[in-house]
């Protein structure tokens, strides 16, 4: 029988899915320190002994990483608002993000990359994976210092979650950051065609009377910045792809091996415009919701493995933000504990498989910020999420902090929670009985 | 619902023009007048109806009230519920804003127009001053001609004009259109001698420039050459026809003030039954909100 030492710990009857292979094994996770010393997929109960935590059966997949997050203010630099994050994060099984510069948390220089990534590592419940300005905060005109802030930690470069809509300087940003393979970020969206633009051109915000842009503001850019990825080998990452024609130019420059990744987040696979009807508010987005054809192609995308990654594009949110006239009111919404489930879903409607949903959240991330490999294997760090994929739940009807404007999804039926969460060999969430 | 409001203003209408007492039905309410965006006749018929009814007219100034001092619209709100205030009539230039008031729990919210949204009293009254000269309006073809794209009008008298039985022309310029408006019985032609085949009557539409953030349009010359009214365009046409425009008219921008002389013109009296309309809307909004 295996004596356990007070660092270690060992999970046995774990159900884990490879992410690459989609391969099912009921294994033993052996924990030590921050590590998984050993996995083994033949151990006998009796070698495990009786002080093993019993998983039962259920299903464990690395630990998630949302790779678009926008944080609040004070999230770094007040230990309760790290405390509410990261208890937020653990709750919805994610235990990287990479949150997006903003000017409170402008990830400028080597020293604030630096010091952000020390805060979240001294709390042992969330890693940072950077992402920093791609220019200099006082001159939008100038690149940021890329490979001193890259040395830093940096693992990406952009502009907020504003589309870098310069030509001229994309194209020297792209070969400047190919000296270092530094990536860059890009929200490609031609907002020239209507920079005070609410919703998608089509029929549910024609008859609201909003302000609109045509799908084609992304694809035009998606279009362009694909060519200019072709043109300088450097490296892009499209945060979100909506629109059917993105997926379908990305799918094309992925077959002429342009190097680009693309992510999107799960309003788009799960919700179409007619959400915005009654001026819901909730459903007020950046980029605009899209039409049924569209979510039907970002869902055919995420299928075949065109679209690399899905982020939750959680912003900080409150009602008082919403309660405005749709147009003014704040785009975005609070995503971080609907990211897992709204992928089960799609599982759930064999729109994808339980393997390709947890590649879009663990490896397919962790590959594009350049991350240590995630999966379950020896020697790995053992962040880890339990989840349950076939329950189903709605916000409404659960304990929630969410408040009905903040989130698209209140009424939404979910498939699948999040049970467990565990970070660097340390149960961080425990779904409430 | 529709049915009624269209004949008790036909009611308010006969009664306005022979200059008739109206029962004080409004008597002890109170109707706040709530206009973010410039109104001359919207408004005034507004305050002559609630008058014309009993009730006691406040007239809430966006720009010399605390809105201007950085007050929510949902503040000052909540101040007129506390001073038990009946009925909000609310212009606003974005789409969609008397419906964030109804969604605090405020009933008695008029839209009176909201950005390119919407504005259900004046399609009710175009609907009114049709009616009077045709009866029914089933079957009856209805051109709508100018900035679609921009008007809340063409929204509301679209949807209110199809609910009736009429089939819908629109007619402008692309840059002036949008195609998501052409459903049912909508149709669309930028031509507009083809467009006024065969009508019954025409919606003149202003030129929106306040709403316009890039040139839509070349200039007001050839704008007003292709698409505004003048004798000869209507000389085409080659039966009468009912011209309405909801004003304020752009003269040789969208209509030859000649047009306005016209006997089949009937923008006067669409003042007028503006007035009749938005009494039956507070006749029929009285007590139960909606």
């Amino acid at each position: 029988m295996t004596q356990l030492s007070t660092k270690e710990q060992m999970i046995k009857n774990g159900r884990y899915i490879d992410p690459d292979t989609g391969k099912e094994e009921i294994v033993t996770l052996h924990l030590k320190h921050e590590k998984i010393a050993h996995i083994d997929c033949q151990t006998h109960l009796e070698k495990v002994g009786n002080n093993a935590i019993n998983a039962d059966g259920a299903y464990i997949c690395p630990g998630l990483i949302d790779m678009n997050v926008a944080l609040s203010k004070n999230s770094f630099n007040d230990p309760q608002h790290f405390a509410h994050l990261s208890s937020l994060t653990a709750k919805s099984g994610i235990t990287t993000i990479a949150p997006l510069p903003t000017s409170h948390i402008p990830m400028d220089t080597a020293f604030s990359i630096k010091q952000t990534c020390a805060i979240a590592k001294s709390h042992h419940q969330l890693s940072i994976a950077p992402i920093a300005y791609l220019t200099k905060k006082d001159n939008p005109q100038l690149l940021s210092d890329i490979e001193i802030l890259q040395k830093a930690g940096a693992r990406a470069f952009c502009y907020g979650n504003a589309p870098i809509m310069d030509t001229r300087f994309l194209l020297h940003a792209l070969q400047y950051c190919k000296n270092s393979n530094a990536l860059i970020i890009q929200n490609p969206q031609d907002l020239s065609l209507n920079p005070n633009s609410c919703a998608t051109s089509g029929q549910t915000a024609a008859w609201l009377g909003l302000e609109t842009i045509p799908s084609c503001a992304e694809d035009m850019m998606v279009a362009r910045d694909i060519r200019l990825a072709e043109v300088t080998k450097g490296s892009l990452h499209f945060s979100f792809i909506t629109t059917r024609r993105s997926v379908e130019l990305v799918r094309q420059a992925k077959k002429r091996n342009i190097n680009i990744t693309c992510g999107t987040a799960p309003p788009y696979f799960l919700l179409n415009d007619s959400a915005t009807e009654n001026y819901n508010c909730a459903a007020r987005l950046f980029p605009p919701l899209r039409s049924e054809d569209d979510r039907l192609g970002v869902c055919e995308g995420l299928a075949d493995g065109t679209i690399d990654v899905v982020t939750s594009a959680s912003v900080p949110m409150r009602s008082e933000d919403k309660q405005h006239p749709f147009a003014q009111a704040k785009p975005g919404y609070r995503g971080l504990e609907t990211l897992f489930p709204a992928l089960l879903t799609l599982v759930s409607q064999k729109i994808i498989s339980l393997g390709k949903a947890i590649t879009l959240l663990t490896t397919g991330p962790a590959r594009i910020l350049g991350l240590p490999d995630v999966r379950l294997k020896n020697g790995a760090c053992a962040d880890l999420c339990f989840f349950s994929p076939h329950e189903t739940w709605c916000l409404r009807d659960t304990q929630t902090n969410l408040e009905p404007l903040t989130t698209p999804f209140y009424d939404f039926p979910f498939h699948g929670v999040v049970t467990q969460t565990w970070k660097e060999g340390q149960k961080i969430y425990q779904r409430p009985a | 619902m529709v049915a009624s409001l269209l004949s008790k203003a036909q009611t308010y209408d006969h009664a306005l023009q022979e200059r008739k007492e109206f029962p004080p039905l409004l008597k002890g309410k109170i109707v706040a007048l709530f206009f973010f965006e410039a109104s001359t006749r919207t408004r005034l018929s507004f305050e002559l109806a609630a008058k014309h009814l009993g009730a006691t007219v406040i007239d809430v100034a966006p720009n010399i009230s605390s809105l201007k001092k950085g007050e929510s619209l949902n503040d000052t709100v909540e101040t007129l519920k506390a001073m038990k205030t009946d009925f909000i009539v609310m212009r606003h230039h974005q789409a969609g804003a008397p419906h964030i008031l109804a969604r605090e729990g405020f009933e008695g919210i008029i839209n009176a127009g909201d950005g390119m949204h919407a504005h259900p009293t004046q399609a009710l009254l175009d609907a009114v001053t049709l009616r009077r000269h045709y009866g029914s309006l089933s079957e009856k073809k209805i051109a709508i001609c100018g900035d679609i794209k921009h008007s809340r009008v063409a929204r509301s008298d679209i949807k209110l004009l199809i609910h009736l039985g009429c089939s819908i022309r629109l007619i402008a310029p692309y840059s002036l259109m949008d195609q998501n408006l052409i459903i049912g019985n909508v149709t669309f032609s930028c031509d507009m001698q083809q467009g006024l085949k065969d009508i019954d009557a025409l919606i003149m539409l202003r030129i929106q420039n306040e709403r316009m953030t890039s040139s839509l349009i070349p200039s007001q010359e050839e704008y007003f050459r292709f698409y505004g009214l003048n004798e000869e365009k209507l000389s085409h046409i080659g039966k009468d026809v009912l011209i309405l425009h909801p004003g304020p008219v752009n003269k040789f921008v969208e209509i030859d003030p000649k047009i306005i002389n016209h006997k089949n013109c009937l923008i006067s009296e669409q003042i007028r039954t503006g007035v009749a309309t938005r009494m039956a809307v507070f006749d029929a909004m009285r007590g139960n909100g909606s």
